[in-house]
């Protein structure tokens, strides 16, 4: 049997420049913030352009705002594509959240009600966002510390069916995962038996933490802190239900450890995904 | 109006703006020529790779010379250097390092490395490295430049020439000035046709300075003592003036010129610094966030 070819890489941040550039035989991919460089000037984007040349890159959104009724800005859908046709990533992805509304920027990912219109809506973004960048982007589920008020599904659900009406891939985010459904007292695992397995094509990996009074307290995803276990489970339970190749991705935003921990994280994803896939392999021999 | 019917005073000036004109044509056409739509794969994590390809060997040479002192492998004296008591050539692994502890086994000026053979024989790896990547010019590259300065050169002659001829014809022999201008001209075109990088070179200076930006923002913030690569590393894409705080101050006495070159805020000699924090940089998957980062009062990053 042909081995699966995954990818396992870090978010490019300034701080980790060498750290990454220096592991590039331990780190397969590198995912940087588009955003960044919509209107970066001309010599910073070729300076990714020369980051692409050495490591395999991918482009994440943060201010799309893909999942929302309202039509995702033209000029921004024209930013990330000049941006693809520059530095020709290897995907690009996106969030399944809303971010601004009558002309108010939130300043967050907000999850928004998981409706019908909310659905259809952000369907008609990822058409249009693959229309004009020439690829569609993947998808990823966002953390929330309120249940969007509006619902009418749950999030396996929505996502589920945003997924299968669009061309859009799954970037499973599993800590946002984790989070909610800590928060929200359901079950990640059923969650993952009930998204369209074949279309999850990346993971995002981070870390959090605990907020709030003692009695009502949330685990809040902040990219500050060390992968918690729970969230290698869920890979490897990704790992046991997905055969396609998977780019796996640790977020870490500030409060850096050596690049040799970062880098053990990446190792202990491998082992899940590793352990996932030969549980699968077990399976159907 | 033919130019070359102008008298003396004006088809001097003429020609100083034409000169101008050509030259600057020649620029241009180099640096189109030479700069590739696509970025090289090169060792971006290799110090000593991008020391040579900011300043060559002497640029190696210094950022070797204080990263050893840092590790406490060579023992600096005011404007002298030795190998410490303890260290062997042995103990390093890259050449260029195990050359310069050889070279400074009894002491000496540290400007004697800048005039010995062995060293510069460490750095041929870097040069090969760089011209196989076309960031140097290699020789296919040198014929190019060699091709568009005969042809300047050409049109640069073939105007003067034929003033002077014109010149000669009617009884005139105050050419002279227009001989040393044609010269002058000539000399400058030589010079901006064969500049040490290519033009893929002085960019891809300009993209490894953008990418290890934020090194130089937490310049003072290095530990020395050789724990780890970031001073080295600071050392060699900034210059070993960037190194900043007190633990670092035998850099800038022993390479004292060094600090004007890549000291201070953002102007550099050595091909920019690129923009330490880019318009927008959240250096975040989080959003545009709350007011000042994620993570916070906003319900973390979501992303």
């Amino acid at each position: 049997m042909m081995a699966v070819l995954d990818r396992f890489g870090l978010g490019w941040r300034r701080k980790l420049a060498l750290g990454i550039l220096s592991n590039l035989d331990r780190i397969d991919i590198v995912e940087v913030i588009a955003d960044d460089y919509f209107r970066a000037p001309r010599p910073e984007r070729r300076a990714l352009r020369t980051l692409a040349a050495q490591t395999p890159v991918t482009l994440h959104g943060i201010s799309l705002g893909m999942a929302s009724c309202v039509p995702v800005e033209t000029k921004r859908l024209d930013q990330m594509a000049r941006l693809c046709d520059e530095v020709r990533p290897v995907s690009w992805s996106e969030h399944l959240a809303f971010v601004r509304g009558g002309g108010v920027e939130i300043g967050h990912l907000a999850a928004p009600p998981r409706s019908e219109a909310t659905v259809d809506g952000a369907i008609l973004n990822l058409r249009r966002a693959r229309s004009i960048v020439g690829v569609a982007p993947e998808v990823e589920n966002v953390a929330t510390l309120i249940d969007p008020p509006g619902s009418d599904r749950d999030e396996a659900t929505w996502v589920s069916e945003i997924v299968r009406q669009s061309e859009s891939d799954l970037l499973l985010d599993l800590h946002n995962l984790h989070a909610n459904s800590t928060n929200f007292h359901f079950d990640p695992v059923d969650y993952i038996a009930r998204i369209p397995a074949d279309r999850i094509s990346a993971i995002h990996l981070a870390g959090g933490k605990w907020t709030g009074r003692p009695d009502a307290r949330r685990l809040l995803d902040d990219h500050l802190h060390d992968v918690p276990d729970p969230v290698y489970q869920l890979l490897e339970e990704v790992g046991a239900r997905v055969t396609n190749p998977l780019t796996v991705i640790l977020e870490r935003d500030g409060n850096f450890p050596p690049i040799e921990w970062l880098i053990e994280q990446l190792d202990r994803a491998r082992a899940a995904v590793a352990r996932g896939r030969a549980r699968h392999r077990a399976a159907a021999a | 109006m033919n130019p070359l019917d102008l008298a003396g005073p004006q088809f001097l000036l003429f020609y100083t703006f034409f000169a101008a004109v050509v030259i600057a044509g020649l620029v241009f056409w180099r640096r189109r020529a030479e700069l590739s739509n696509s970025s090289p794969k090169i060792d971006l994590s290799d110090p000593y790779l991008i020391a040579y390809l900011r300043g060559g060997e002497k640029e190696v040479l210094r950022v070797a010379t204080v990263t050893l002192i840092d590790r406490g492998l060579l023992v600096r004296t005011g404007r002298q250097i030795q190998r410490a008591e303890n260290a062997s050539p042995d103990s390093v692994r890259r050449p260029i390092e195990q050359a310069l502890l050889k070279k400074y086994a009894r002491g000496g000026e540290v400007s004697w490395m800048f005039e010995d053979n062995g060293l510069s024989k460490a750095c041929e790896p870097y040069d090969a490295t760089l011209r196989r990547a076309r960031l140097l010019p290699d020789e296919y590259v040198n014929q190019r430049r060699l091709v568009r300065l005969v042809i300047a050169s050409f049109v640069l002659c073939g105007v003067g020439f034929t003033k002077v001829i014109i010149a000669l014809d009617a009884g005139r022999s105050n050419v002279g000035f227009l001989i040393v201008l044609m010269i002058a001209s000539l000399v400058v075109a030589t010079a901006v046709s064969f500049p040490r990088l290519t033009e893929s070179g002085e960019a891809m200076i300009e993209d490894v300075q953008s990418l290890y930006s934020g090194l130089r923002d937490r310049a003072g913030l290095l530990n020395p003592g050789g724990a780890g690569i970031e001073p080295m590393m600071l050392a060699a894409v900034f210059g070993v003036g960037a190194l900043a705080g007190p633990s670092f101050s035998f850099a800038n006495g022993l390479f004292p010129d060094q600090k004007k070159r890549t000291g201070g805020s953002c102007g550099s000699g050595d091909g920019g610094c690129g923009s330490s924090g880019s318009s927008c940089s959240s250096g975040s998957s989080c959003g545009s966030s709350c007011g000042g980062g994620c993570g916070g009062g906003c319900g973390g990053c979501g992303g």
